[in-house]
């Protein structure tokens, strides 16, 4: 074989693998869902996955391609550097730009999880927060910074199936410097002659703060990613603190839905200025709000004229408060009806929501159903009259019950309540309505004439799409636009 | 009492109540579709015919679906809750059969759509595969090794960042 007929041949050339044939009734034989689902119950045992890869070639294929590679975890950086080294392109000597191959296993990729990924403090290693507690952080030094920021962006580069990122334990100082970024983006020849515009989109990039702390958010905690894509479809923000004095200014990123788990709102600007980075979400997504203040994120976030779903966690602490009488937790209608009413009157800022989410609901118990007879509704002509004189608050329809907050919501175009999934019980009436005999009944065995009366202001109005979901998202009631 | 007649692929026949029967979603559906008033008076029994099932096969999932007839398994939605779950003590001695029936159970329990059979089969599968050396399991699955030496080696080090994860 001449010297040229080697060129551009790849390293390692595949063996020819011999077919071994199974009787029917063996492991190997098992149809691949079934093989799928008994090797789902080692998903969390890898060392057993591993040992099992080695057994042939077949559940080798398996095992990597459907579980180790499918979900890759980096608990430390060392562990991240070892992955990179054997699967991502590396330099053959310093002299040189040629790159290795990357490993055909990058293809795999579908999930990636970094925890507590390293930061580069330039300044002080000391964070002092509030004033009183001091966080001391494990400053691993440049070199391992700047080794984690070059390997993932050679990562993101290669690992074309990528969906879905997410990065925990994030230390307040942590963050992607853009004298580094310059520096490894430089390094890779392939990198120099790619298109400066990113084609791919990313659908989930989920960002979590260290545990037991809050800690600002920043443009340079998502901007590398910018680098490699187009659009991120959902921004997920876990304790995070929402400062708009800090995100002003900004360039507004490709952040389709943003969502925001345990954040905090700070307002400082004036109440007309909006949240420039998020200028192009459409949709957004509050859980587990933690005040009342939290929730002007949605008038920040709309002055960007293009929110069109929002979806609000109704099971967070601040829809509720404790009964005296009875030391029970009861929703507060009197406090938030009028805020629904607001959210989904169609009017002003909020004539761009279209869709409504409530998510974790557990209220249809709450329902002041008050069962009348006919006998009871029968009056003389004259006593009506009176009635209508002498006590004209009685035909007022009361603000703070669940008929009103159904009523409000009705004028939504679409709205979609996903149920709490315990307790799902609601209180009926045993004369009429939507059941005869049942005192209580859980809410999904309800039928559809059930829902009807239920769901009576949203039902009347035939301008409002409902659905009702339980909490895996399978439909219970559903009803279509007139 | 009216009967469904659930019939092997070598055509035995196996009569049980509508609770035991309606444990296989398979069948369960099929009773709902074409035989709605099954059990309100109708004495006439209904035949499902099982072409994927044979006789003993099929007599161990229905000892299976009568042991459990009255009990309401919980949310089968949820996903974690099912792969935490522990081996039912019954079922462990249920499924104590050598590996081919195992494997036709398995099969069996998936063709009728007894998603809790389903998962105790392949979770005794799954404990067999655990704590066992590539040779080990090789030898319990009877399973030939297709790696060269260099192969393997190479395998153990591209998995390497894996092995303390």
């Amino acid at each position: 074989m001449k010297k040229y007929q080697l060129m551009g041949r790849k390293a390692t050339v595949k063996a020819r693998r011999r077919n071994v044939s199974y009787p029917s009734l063996h492991l190997l034989s098992l149809p691949i869902e079934i093989l799928l689902r008994i090797l789902g119950f080692l998903r969390e045992d890898l060392p057993c996955l591993l040992l099992l890869a080695l057994t042939c070639g077949k559940l080798n294929g398996v095992v990597l391609k459907m579980f180790l590679y499918e979900l890759v975890q980096f608990k430390s950086v060392p562990r991240f550097i070892k992955f990179a080294h054997a699967h991502l392109p590396q330099r053959a000597s310093p002299l040189r730009f040629v790159l290795s191959e990357p490993s055909s296993k990058i293809n795999f990729i579908r999930s990636i999880h970094f925890v507590n990924p390293p930061m580069f403090n330039d300044l002080n290693p000391v964070t002092t927060i509030a004033g009183s507690y001091s966080l001391f952080a494990l400053d691993l030094g440049i070199d391992q910074y700047k080794g984690f920021v070059r390997n993932l962006q050679l990562l993101l580069t290669e690992a074309y199936g990528l969906k879905e990122l997410s990065i925990s334990e994030i230390l307040p100082q942590f963050k992607f410097s853009p004298e580094f970024l310059e520096t490894s983006h430089s390094n890779s020849l392939k990198l120099r002659f790619k298109s400066s515009t990113p084609s791919r989109t990313l659908e989930k990039l989920s960002l979590t703060a260290q545990s037991g702390w809050s800690i600002p958010f920043k443009v340079d905690h998502v901007s590398l990613f910018m680098r490699y894509f187009r659009e991120i479809g959902s921004l997920e923000l876990h304790n995070f603190v929402i400062n708009d004095a800090k995100l002003m200014s900004e360039l507004a990123l490709p952040i389709n839905g943003l969502k925001l788990s345990a954040c905090t709102y700070s307002k400082q600007l004036c109440k007309r200025k909006g949240l420039d980075t998020f200028g192009g979400t459409t949709c957004l997504e509050l859980e587990s709000i933690q005040h009342i203040n939290d929730l002007f994120v949605i008038d920040a976030i709309k002055l960007n004229a293009r929110l069109s779903r929002l979806s609000i966690d109704i099971s967070s602490t601040i829809f509720y408060h404790v009964d005296s009488s009875d030391n029970s937790w009861k929703f507060q209608f009197s406090k938030y009806n009028n805020f629904f009413k607001l959210l989904c009157s169609g009017k002003g800022g909020y004539c761009t929501i279209k869709e409504l989410v409530l998510t974790e609901f557990d209220l249809f118990h709450t329902i002041s159903h008050e069962h009348s007879t006919d006998l009871n509704t029968i009056k003389e002509e004259d006593e009506e009259l009176e009635d209508e004189i002498e006590y004209p608050e009685l035909q007022e329809e009361k603000e703070d019950t669940f008929e009103y907050l159904m009523d409000s919501l009705s004028q939504i175009p679409m709205l979609t309540i996903v149920m709490k999934k315990e307790p799902m019980v609601i209180h009926t009436c045993k004369n009429c309505g939507f059941t005869v005999t049942d005192s209580h009944k859980g809410v999904s065995s309800l039928r559809e004439h059930e829902w009807t009366s239920l769901l009576q202001p949203l039902v009347t109005n035939k301008d409002c799409k409902v659905t009702i979901l339980d909490h895996n998202m399978h439909l219970l009631y559903n009803k279509p636009l007139h | 009492m009216t009967k469904v007649i659930i019939i092997s692929s070598d055509d035995e026949r196996f009569p049980v109540d509508i609770e035991t029967a309606s444990k296989s979603l398979l069948i369960k559906n099929m009773i709902a579709d074409l035989k709605p008033d099954l059990g309100d008076g109708d004495d006439e029994d209904f035949e499902i015919p099982t072409p994927n099932v044979r006789a003993n096969v099929l007599s161990k999932v229905l000892e299976w679906c009568e042991h459990y007839k009255n009990t309401v398994f919980s949310d089968e939605d949820d996903e974690d809750a099912r792969k935490s779950g522990g081996i039912d003590s019954w079922d462990r001695n249920f499924l104590k059969v050598d590996q081919e029936m195992l494997y036709e159970i398995t099969l069996a329990a998936n063709y009728l759509n007894i998603r809790q059979l389903l998962d105790t089969g392949c979770k005794i599968i799954a404990e067999m595969i655990k704590h066992k050396s590539p040779e080990e399991l090789r030898k319990t699955f009877n399973i030939v090794n297709d790696f060269s030496p260099e192969e393997e080696a190479a395998i153990r080090k591209e998995n390497e960042w894996a092995e303390d994860r």
